[in-house]
């Protein structure tokens, strides 16, 4: 009953004095609404692959090792590792996933060039349960020519769903039936895909090649190209398995060493390669390993964003407490009245807290609202799929009362212990007066939200100036008119008559062909130096075309560009990176030849004279040191898969592509990209994280804001005996309002003064990721001062001239 | 005076033996009450030696210019505030020693108190303001219904009681603080200035009604610098500089 009469009281007193309520219910609600947002995010991210039905038995093994002293540390992994794994102990079930090039892909309905191919074991579906629309998951897998595709890729290609049995033209050229239809992947699972083949696929496709390396790769151990999962028992021993698997593996490892690295004796030592298991729900944030099938998210990221959330909804506690209390005078009447006809100090605090309680679920619901409202927008700048509906539900609905029920508790205590303390008659006659200490309390608080967004705004500033260098700086190749064109790994022929009908073109300059381009992750391969015969080294390889460099716009630093030679006999020509020359410590001495280890085919495919260094072409951008690479000439097109083009500078460079495609590549969907793409894309991560810092430092202002707004009123009402006497004194309006906000800049100051520092170490912390540093000029410092100035002058001026007028005018 | 005349058990220190022995019991009485303000360097001495009794049902006016003490004593025997040093004996408890809790436990359903200023909560109505008390009373909801009319009913309430404070007149208002005050039957009702902020008129009513409350059986105080108000009581206390000067039975 009591709580009723409270509430009745809170609700009046909101309609009392609307205007300074709604602002405290404003920023009640921001501050609710950005936690919960970084929460939805926080949740989002730490549940990948928990979606899987007993998620907890479900483990990836990986590959980790040295070779000459680099360290190996890979999701993937041999393709012999899944039998063995699926003869140990506990394992209930393994399968490999095996990502397959993009390829044009035809059903009925459409047809188009997909990424998402993939190939699995038939036992892929026993450890991982995905919802079948069609077909099941014990066959799906099993015969040949078998595809399972996802609602969404089914949808695209036939126009409907239920597809079972329908045929699907791969690259014009082989046909799979499809078994099964699922459930689209959930987004926050580790892997993705549109297309499950059968396995069976995977070693037809590499028989095609024999005596290449690829053939190799069924029985190879030392070549890492698929996932490996397993399903172990529940009472499965982890690490026992992991034994098992070690001992099991080793000997099949040091017999394809001592076979690839025949002859070479001391240096086989020097090439370990191991298997461990890691659980599968913790590959999203916890994995440490190379060619991971999507991008993963830092642990350290979360708790960041964790503690930001926190730490949002503490200041906004803290400023509802400066709020409430700063127009205290308005409720000294009422709670001494209350006092005065019974209520004990217990039952004030009741009150208050119940207010504060009240209050807070008002701004959830208006939290609620404005995070529905800002989710899309989130999606869109953080590009991840979250949902309200997928967060907010039991258990966390509860959390979410809990969190508010406590923020209410939290924010109305010190209200509550204010008001409950006052005496009552001084309350009455006005002779109440707030101790010093509150006032440095609340002072504090705003140098501190000051810090704050000093710190978040100068780390937006030089996030933006870093990125903005970074991208301006040359990454090995001209990005302007210039596109990547993906073919895909089949129809040589057709890949070179494609590039002779773009050289017909005038607006065409300049066409070169590679089997990566900027924005892959080239093959990494085991070479030796003749000079230096006991090291292996590791190389990133890339097949290009005599055109390549050209059209890619890369920089020549010594020798010239490798040519094709006719004569069979003679030593293939190769470039290398400069950083590969300098891993090779080649000291111009060119008599000396590269030999790829491993070769089994004539050496002519396997051994190079290098005749030119290339400046370091950028494949994922400079934050890392680059890639030493070699580019050995390709023949024939023959592992080509893109096409690189340079324009001369024409509006219709673009739309002559396409029709030259349109018209030699006729039916094949065409996927391209600027260079200028690809060089924005190596940093959308640090983009996205730019944009998550910009959205913080906005909300840092924001908060800082309602801050100022509660000390200057809070400031006006302590001085308000003061500014009485003053104004008897005849000072005027402009003396009066410096007079009583002369604190507010001292605390400002004091938090400008330790935030600039703080911003400077911020910054270079997050610097400190990039091997290139562009630092941020003094002026970026002075600017969100200067902001914060404005905006605390503005504050200063409207709250408190309005309060300082009426104190003239009284 | 109409001191109530009881009987209780005192230990007689010389001989260590229980007696019963007959005494005087009053409303509230104070003994050798001395209370100062403190400021940052100088000490205002405000009440010094205060002893008054009041017996129950009485009707005693407090008369005294500003700075006399009137408040402070008001707060005294109002049990808001605890004297420097002496006594305070409300119905027969000493109150000196106990903290706020078990002062609040004494003054919760005993005391109430009328303001100068009114001071009636503006978010809440005439019914709201006046049923307050009750609810600290944790009365069933039936009984504080039935008191409320009552209350609003004796002081010509009821068709003004869903209005709020600020669409009330002065007399209004005070009649409405009345009704607050009496409200839970109090045993002991302080007035301060009652009649402060209203006119001749208003004052007249307010005086006639506060008559009525203590003819109703309720001890009243009544604390003022008119002597002519004063002059209803029956008993008139004048205090000066902090000391009670006179202190006579009036007719």
């Amino acid at each position: 009953m009591r709580i009723l009469n409270f509430i009745k009281t809170f609700f009046r007193n909101i309609l009392l004095h609307s205007g300074f309520s709604l602002l405290t219910l404003f920023g009640l609600s921001i501050g609710i609404a950005m936690s919960l947002l970084v929460l939805i995010y926080v949740y989002y991210e730490s549940n990948y692959d928990r979606h899987w039905s007993d998620t907890e038995q479900i483990y990836r093994l990986y590959s980790y090792g040295e070779i000459s002293g680099e360290a190996i540390r890979s999701a993937v992994t041999p393709q012999p590792l899944a039998s063995v794994a699926a003869g140990s102990e506990g394992v209930e079930a393994a399968a490999r996933l095996v990502p397959g090039a993009r390829k044009l892909v035809a059903g009925s309905f459409n047809r188009s060039l997909e990424s998402g191919f993939f190939y699995a074991d038939p036992e892929f579906f026993e450890i991982f349960d995905l919802t079948f629309l069609e077909g099941d998951p014990h066959s799906a897998l099993r015969d040949s020519a078998a595809v399972v595709l996802t609602r969404t890729t089914a949808l695209r290609l036939f126009g409907e769903e239920k597809v079972k049995g329908a045929l699907l033209t791969v690259e014009d050229s082989s046909v799979f039936r499809v078994s099964a239809v699922v459930e689209d992947i959930p987004a926050n699972s580790h892997f993705s895909f549109d297309f499950l083949a059968s396995w069976p696929e995977v070693e037809a496709r590499l028989r095609k090649h024999p005596g290449d390396e690829r053939a190799g790769m069924i029985d190879n151990w030392l070549h890492l190209n698929s996932y490996t999962y397993v399903k172990v028992n529940a009472r499965a021993d982890v690490a026992k398995l992991g034994r098992a698997v070690a001992e099991r593996t080793s000997h099949e490892v040091e017999e394809q060493v001592a076979a690839s690295f025949s002859g070479r004796g001391e240096e086989e030592g020097r090439i370990a390669i191991d298997f461990g298991l890691q659980p599968v729900s913790a590959v999203h944030l916890h994995s440490q390993l190379d060619n991971e099938p999507k991008d993963r998210a830092s642990a350290l990221y979360l708790y960041i964003f964790t503690a930001i959330a926190i730490f949002i909804l503490l200041v906004t506690a803290v400023n509802f407490m400066n709020l409430t209390t700063a127009k205290a005078a308005r409720r000294y009447k009422e709670v001494a009245v209350r006092k005065y006809f019974g209520a004990g100090r217990r039952m004030l605090i009741l009150q208050f807290l119940t207010e504060a309680v009240a209050f807070s679920f008002l701004a959830l619901f208006l939290a609620l609202v404005l995070v529905e409202w800002l989710l899309p927008v989130f999606n869109a700048m953080f590009q991840i799929r979250m949902s309200v509906s997928g967060f907010i539900r039991e258990p966390d609905t509860i959390w979410i009362l809990v969190l508010t029920m406590s923020l209410g508790v939290l924010s109305g205590s010190y209200p509550a212990l204010f008001f409950s303390g006052l005496k009552p008659w001084s309350a009455l006659t006005g002779s109440m007066r707030v101790s010093r200490l509150g006032l440095v309390l609340r002072g504090l608080l705003i140098s501190f939200q000051t810090s704050l967004a000093l710190v978040l705004l100068v780390l937006t500033l030089g996030m933006a100036w870093q990125l903005h260098h970074l991208q301006g700086t040359f990454h090995g190749f001209q990005e302007d008119h210039a596109l990547v064109v993906e073919w895909g790994g089949t129809d040589a022929q057709g890949l070179l008559d494609l590039k002779e009908g773009l050289l017909q073109r005038s607006e065409v300059a300049k066409v070169g062909l590679a089997e990566f381009v900027p924005g892959d992750d080239p093959t990494v391969v085991s070479f030796r130096w003749e000079g230096d015969s006991a090291r292996v080294l590791l190389l990133a390889l890339n097949y290009v075309d005599e055109g390549f460099f050209e059209a890619l716009g890369a920089e020549l630093v010594a020798g010239r560009w490798s040519r094709l030679s006719r004569d069979s006999s003679e030593t293939a020509e190769v470039v290398v990176s400069a950083s590969a020359l300098r891993l090779l410590g080649q000291s111009g001495d060119q008599q000396q030849f590269l030999e790829m280890i491993g070769g089994r085919s004539s050496a002519r495919d396997y051994r190079f004279k290098i005749v030119g260094v290339v400046a370091d072409i950028s494949f994922a951008g400079i934050k890392e040191e680059p890639r030493p690479m070699v580019f050995v000439l390709d023949r024939e097109a023959a592992r080509s898969e893109h096409l690189v083009i340079r324009l001369n500078n024409s509006p219709e460079g673009d739309a002559v592509v396409q029709e030259v495609w349109r018209e030699l590549a006729p039916g094949r969907a065409m996927h391209y990209s600027s260079l200028e793409e690809v060089k924005a894309g190596f940093y959308s991560e640090e983009q996205r994280f730019a944009r998550i810092a910009v959205v913080f430092a906005l909300l840092a202002l924001v908060l800082l804001l309602f801050g100022l707004i509660g000390m200057s009123a809070f400031l006006l009402q302590y001085h308000q005996k003061q500014l009485f006497i003053r104004k008897v004194l005849s000072a005027g309006f402009k003396d009066l309002l410096a007079y009583s906000l002369r604190d507010y800049w001292w605390f400002l100051g004091g938090g400008m003064a330790v935030g600039l520092p703080a911003a400077a170490f911020v910054l270079q912390f997050w610097l400190a990721g990039f091997s290139r540093i562009f630092t941020l000029p003094y002026y970026a410092y002075v600017f969100p001062i200067f902001l914060m100035l404005v905006l605390a002058f503005v504050v200063a001026w409207i709250t408190g001239g309005r309060e300082i007028r009426k104190v003239v005018d009284s | 005076m109409n001191p109530q005349v009881v009987v209780s058990k005192k230990l007689l220190s010389d001989i260590g033996r229980w007696v019963y022995v007959l005494e005087q019991l009053y409303m509230i009485h104070t003994r050798d009450l001395v209370k100062g303000y403190r400021g940052q360097e100088v000490a205002t001495p405000v009440l010094i030696n205060v002893n008054i009794d009041v017996g129950d049902g009485e009707f005693v006016a407090v008369a005294g210019p500003s700075g006399s003490g009137k408040s402070t004593l008001f707060n005294i025997l109002g049990l808001l505030e605890a004297p420097d040093a002496g006594s305070v004996v409300f119905r027969g408890r000493d109150v000196g020693g106990l903290g706020e809790s078990e002062r609040l436990a004494l003054r919760r359903g005993h005391i109430a108190y009328v303001f100068r200023q009114f001071n009636l909560v503006d978010e809440l109505s005439v019914a709201e303001n006046v049923e307050l008390p009750l609810l600290y009373l944790k009365m069933k909801r039936a009984e504080r219904r039935e008191r409320l009319e009552e209350a609003l009913g004796r002081f010509g309430l009821g068709h003004i009681s869903r209005r709020f404070p600020r669409q009330l007149s002065g007399l209004q208002q005070q009649m409405t603080a009345l009704a607050r005050a009496t409200v839970f039957q109090p045993k002991l009702l302080l007035a301060d200035e009652p009649t402060g902020n209203l006119n001749s008129a208003g004052g007249s009513a307010v005086m006639e009604a506060l008559s009525a409350i203590n003819e109703a059986g309720t001890t009243l105080v009544l604390f003022t610098n008119s002597m002519q108000e004063a002059q209803k009581a029956r008993r008139i206390i004048q205090l000066f500089d902090g000391h009670v000067v006179t202190d006579h039975a009036h007719t």
